[in-house]
This record gives C-alpha cells, sequence and structure tokens, in this order.
C-alpha cells in the first residue's frame, strides 16, 4: 500500500487562525497528524446504477477529492448519495421500504461502485438486499467497513431537536465501527424484541420457556448496547466538543449522554438488571402487546455546562452548527479507528447552512478524503477551500457532462 | 410469448419448492417439457413412489420406507446419543459425514413467532418421551445456527437439562475453505470463542 501524506488538520496554520482552546476539551495537534495511520482505499472510483429510482449510470468515473453533483431539483442528485448509503451497507435516509428505491415498472436494482480494493455492489432483488464484494456475498457491516462514508443529509436536521430515535440511530452508527461486536448485538436484540412482540401480543399465553428465551437474549445483547452506546458516547463527546469549538458554537465542551433509566448502573449489573425488568414486565407487556423496556427506549441528549440540554436551549442555527461539528467528529472518528479517511457525503450542502460554519467546517476537514457534494447552484462551492474536483451535470438520472471545477471557478471569475 | 396456462401452471408449481425462484422455474419448466415421453414419465412415477413410500418414522420422525426407520432399530447405533435437527433432510447431511453414531429426532421445524411457529407446532413433546424413557445420556442440539435455530436449541436446552440430559451444541466458526478477509464479525468472533489446539 503507497503511504499517502497525513493530512494537515486545521489548527495553527487555518486561514481562520487558531482553533480556540476550551477547558477539558483537547485540541488536534501536529502530533496527532504525525501519528496518523497509513490512509487506506476506501475512496468511489466510479459508479454504475440500473433500476434504481432514476440513475441511469455506466461506470461514471468520480474524482478522487471534490465532486459536486449539479443540477435542477428532481434531477437524480440526492438518488446518488442514497445509492452510495445502499452500497456501503447503510439503510436510506429516505424510506425503509427498499421497493420504493425501484425505478418504476423495475423488479430490482443494481448498484455498482469500484474502488480500489475491489467492486462493491448492492443487488435489491424483491425488497432484499444483497452486499457483494468482488461478487462474494459479505454482510452490510463488511461492506460498511470496505466503504466508509459519512453522510449528512436532510434527514439529519432534525436529529438535535426530534426524537430520539435519530440521535440513538446517529450514535449506533458509530458505535457500530467503534465497538467490536455492537453490529452483530444490535442485530441479535432487534430480532430477539420482534419475536418476543409477536409472543406478547398473540393471542395464546405464551410459553414461559419460549418467553425466557428471547429474554435472555434480549437482555444479553442489551447489555451489549448499553455498554457500547456509553462507550461511544465517550469517545464522540470529546472530538464532538473541540469540533463545536471550532465552529464558534457557544455550547462547547459538550458531553453526550446516553438516557435511560438504567441510570449509572455497572455494565456488569446491567444484563441481570435488564433480564428481571424483562421477567418482572411481562403481565404489563402482555396487555400492551411488546416490550416496554429496554435499550430500544434510550435517548442520547447533548448536553452543555453539565446538564443543559442542548435542544432545548439552541437556535436553528446553533443547531445547525452542532451538526456539522458532530459530522466533523465522525469522520475524525472512524478515520482514526479505521485507519482510512471516510467519503463524505452531503447533500444540498448549500441550502441549511450558515456560509461561515460552513466554510470552517470545509476547512477542518482532511485533506485526502474524498467529497461527494450535491447542489441546485453549482458556483457556491468556489467559496469552500475544498481542494480541486470534478462538476458532474445531472439531467433525469444521467450525469450529461463533466468538467474540472478549477475550470467554473475561472469561468465565474472572469465574469464577475 | 403466448397464453401458455399450462406452463404458467407448472411454473408456479415449481416456484413452490425451496431456493426456486422465477427464472429457475421457467429453465426447470422448459427443461421438463423438453424432455422425451418416457423420460418425463420416469421422473413422474418416481415421484409418485416416493410419496406413496415413504412416512415419516413414528420414533424420530424422519423419513423412511420402514418403520420405524433403520437408525431407530439399527442396534449398532448408541442409543444413549441423540441428535436434534430441524427438518429431515438434516438426517441425510449428518449421516453422509459417517461420524454420528447415535440416533435423530426431526423437529419438523424451529420455532419462529413472527410466522407463527410455537412449541406445540413441534415434535418437542416426542423428544422430551424419549429423553425420559429412553436412556439419552447426551442430547445434540443440531438445529441451524441462524436466529430460529439458536432460539430453539436455547428453549430445548432449558427444557431439557433439568431431565439430567448432557445438552451439547453443533460447533459454530469458520467453513473449510472460507477466507477470513470476507468472513462476518459474528461467525468470526465465534471461531475466537470455539478455538482449539493444535
Amino acid at each position: 500500500m503507497t503511504a499517502v501524506p497525513a493530512p494537515v488538520l486545521a489548527g495553527s496554520d487555518s486561514p481562520h487562525g487558531p482553533r480556540p482552546s476550551v477547558p477539558g476539551i483537547p485540541l488536534r495537534t501536529q502530533g496527532d497528524d504525525a501519528a496518523a495511520p497509513e490512509r487506506g482505499k476506501g475512496s468511489v472510483q466510479s459508479l454504475s446504477s440500473t433500476g434504481f429510482r432514476n440513475l441511469q449510470l455506466t461506470r461514471h468515473a468520480l474524482h478522487p477529492r471534490l465532486n459536486l453533483i449539479a443540477g435542477p431539483n428532481g434531477q437524480g442528485k440526492t438518488n446518488v448519495l442514497e445509492a452510495l448509503a445502499l452500497v456501503s451497507g447503510r439503510v436510506s435516509f429516505r424510506t425503509s421500504e427498499l421497493l420504493d428505491t425501484l425505478a418504476p415498472g423495475h423488479r430490482e436494482a443494481a448498484i455498482t461502485v469500484g474502488t480500489e480494493a475491489g467492486v462493491l455492489a448492492a443487488s435489491l432483488v424483491e425488497g432484499k438486499r444483497a452486499q457483494l464484494l468482488e461478487g462474494r456475498r459479505i454482510t452490510r457491516a463488511v461492506a460498511a467497513r470496505h466503504l466508509p462514508i459519512v453522510f449528512l443529509t436532510g434527514s439529519d436536521l432534525t436529529r438535535l431537536a426530534g426524537g430520539p430515535a435519530d440521535r440513538r440511530r446517529a450514535l449506533d452508527r458509530l458505535a457500530a465501527v467503534l465497538v467490536p461486536g455492537y453490529t452483530a448485538a444490535y442485530s441479535r436484540y432487534e430480532k430477539a424484541r420482534a419475536s418476543r412482540n409477536r409472543l406478547l401480543s398473540g393471542r395464546r399465553s405464551p410459553d414461559a420457556d419460549e418467553l425466557s428465551v428471547y429474554e435472555d437474549a434480549l437482555a444479553q445483547s442489551g447489555a451489549s448496547l448499553v455498554a457500547g452506546r456509553r462507550a461511544a458516547a465517550a469517545r464522540l463527546s470529546p472530538a464532538l466538543s473541540r469540533e463545536a469549538a471550532h465552529l464558534s458554537s457557544p455550547y462547547a465542551p459538550l458531553v453526550l449522554s446516553v438516557q435511560n433509566d438504567l441510570g449509572s448502573l455497572p455494565e456488569s449489573a446491567v444484563e441481570a438488571e435488564l433480564r428481571s425488568r424483562f421477567l418482572e414486565g411481562r403481565s404489563r407487556e402482555r396487555a400492551a402487546g411488546r416490550t416496554l423496556t429496554g435499550p430500544h427506549r434510550d435517548d442520547v441528549l447533548l448536553l452543555a455546562d453539565g446538564n443543559l440540554d442542548v435542544a432545548t436551549r439552541a437556535s436553528a442555527g446553533e443547531s445547525r452548527t452542532l451538526l456539522l461539528a458532530w459530522t466533523l467528529a465522525e469522520v475524525a472518528l472512524l478515520t482514526e479507528a479505521l485507519s482510512r479517511t471516510p467519503v463524505l457525503a452531503f447533500d444540498d450542502f448549500d441550502s441549511e447552512w450558515d456560509r461561515t460554519a460552513l466554510a470552517h467546517f470545509a476547512e477542518a476537514l482532511p485533506l485526502d478524503g474524498q467529497i461527494l457534494l450535491t447542489s441546485a447552484r453549482p458556483e457556491t462551492v468556489q467559496s469552500l477551500p475544498l481542494g480541486d474536483g470534478l462538476l458532474h451535470r445531472m439531467e433525469k438520472g444521467r450525469i450529461t457532462g463533466t468538467e474540472a471545477l478549477g475550470a467554473i471557478r475561472s469561468r465565474r471569475l472572469y465574469s464577475v | 410469448m403466448a397464453a401458455l396456462p399450462s406452463f404458467d401452471r407448472l411454473m408456479a408449481a415449481l416456484e413452490r419448492l425451496p431456493g426456486i425462484g422465477p427464472k429457475s422455474a421457467r429453465r426447470m419448466g422448459h427443461a421438463l417439457l423438453s424432455m422425451g415421453e418416457a423420460e418425463a414419465e420416469a421422473l413422474v412415477s418416481s415421484i409418485t413412489e416416493a410419496r406413496s413410500r415413504t412416512r415419516t418414522c413414528s420414533i424420530c420422525r424422519s423419513l423412511t420406507e420402514e418403520d420405524p426407520c433403520r437408525v431407530c432399530t439399527d442396534p449398532t447405533r448408541d442409543a444413549r446419543l441423540l441428535a436434534v435437527v430441524e427438518d429431515a433432510a438434516d438426517v441425510e447431511v449428518l449421516e453422509k459425514t459417517r461420524e454420528f453414531r447415535g440416533r435423530y429426532h426431526v423437529l419438523g421445524g424451529a420455532l419462529a413467532p413472527l410466522r407463527g411457529i410455537g412449541p406445540d407446532d413441534l415434535h418437542v413433546d416426542g423428544l422430551l418421551s424419549r429423553v425420559a424413557s429412553d436412556g439419552v445420556e447426551e442430547v445434540l442440539l443440531a438445529t441451524n445456527p441462524n436466529v430460529e435455530g439458536e432460539a430453539t436449541a436455547l428453549y430445548l436446552a432449558r427444557r431439557l437439562k433439568p431431565m439430567g440430559p448432557r445438552v451439547t451444541r453443533l460447533a459454530l466458526g469458520l467453513p473449510v475453505g472460507a477466507a477470513l478477509e470476507f468472513a462476518d464479525e459474528v461467525t468470526l468472533s465465534r471461531s475466537l470463542t470455539g478455538r482449539r489446539e493444535i
């Protein structure tokens, strides 16, 4: 593997000057950069898609650094990012029903991505997805590790102020990479919960031994989820604080706190406590027809100044700045954990964001990561310090033209 | 293609077989139609004969032409060791290894609450009766290593352990010939847990 120079992260040489020093928040230093691991091979070299929404792409080549997918609304820009979400093992950020993603008249779809280390594919047939690497079946977790992507899309805008599910999912995505065995524990928990719910809601009185089987699985996997979320939150909190300070958020330092009724119960006692609650709650949950307690009900709060819930105080603009900080922190943690810089996929990057915060965000991104932006106004990218790349013009699901972003900038400069 | 209702019915029947999708059913349908008359009749009569002569063993519930089956009546088989499998086809798979010298018990499926399959839908009571009265010393739970098979194994273990026999589970880990690179983390994790000295 060829060693790529470690990225120069924003710091003392930033055009915005040195990052503010916030008590208790470690700054990224040159020493951190020097210790950065050798970068891996995760970027998208080319993309093909058939039968998926309106996309008709045949081995369309992408730039290793910056790719701006531009075109009027409704042409398929977000579909490109959604296709990348599925091929990289994630769920769609628009729908939970895969059948909704098929083009009209199609019963199946295929998305293929060329990467330096092999061809990654997702096949969607009859509402089910198969992940493939070099033609061999792999799990979604393996696909996610092969092509790590951090997404920032319209569905993320409600993460801070919306319901707990969005925050839980965001933390779970990170835990899946940072905590060994987390994905397996999550999958086991959800399957056991679905089975127990079916027993609880059935007409016949459930067999006590059968319930115990699923309660054991829920308690074991649930304890792993509780421990994994605590560990991921402990890693994310300082990184988030650092990035929030860099983006001049008034809410740094920050602590991500996993909220549930287990309080600070030691990890060694969580499994027994959960098992006991499932057992004790049987009659109440039989009446409700579902499992009412457990990690699927956790919330994740962003706290400032010890116990101030930022979601209740921050303005819409401040929330969006914190979302940018969360994204930067996710990029940094994945880079550290995977020894490769994840791809950043940012949908409608110029529509909802404060220009200054966006410029600071762009400047803080690692220099060696691939970036995919979508926009209806391609000229706005010239204000961001992101390096060179390609503009891909999108029309009715096809790329109708590709040109160097430098040429766009030059044209724009000459026309002003 | 012109309307071929009889061919469509044949394809619909073939699609009901496990692992057969529309494309495979179409290929099989064409292959069946292109067979010679004698070959097709031989196929039909072999299906009819197999259906009329095979039945489930009244002891172990596996497929047999004699009741009880040859495994259940074979005095050289170890009656103290009982392998519990989901389907009759699993018996054939284990028999091919020639490693297992005990007897079998076919459950007829696995617990699957999401599909409405509970203990009463499986041959669990027959298993418990055999363990209670046949001098079984070890029950090997050879259900599939998926969510439903694992849940079934855990359920049976809860029911069997108080009765006294040793309860064991098939080892889980990497398949022979697999590449570590393509293994999922659950399989690798179980392989590490179940590692053995060489």
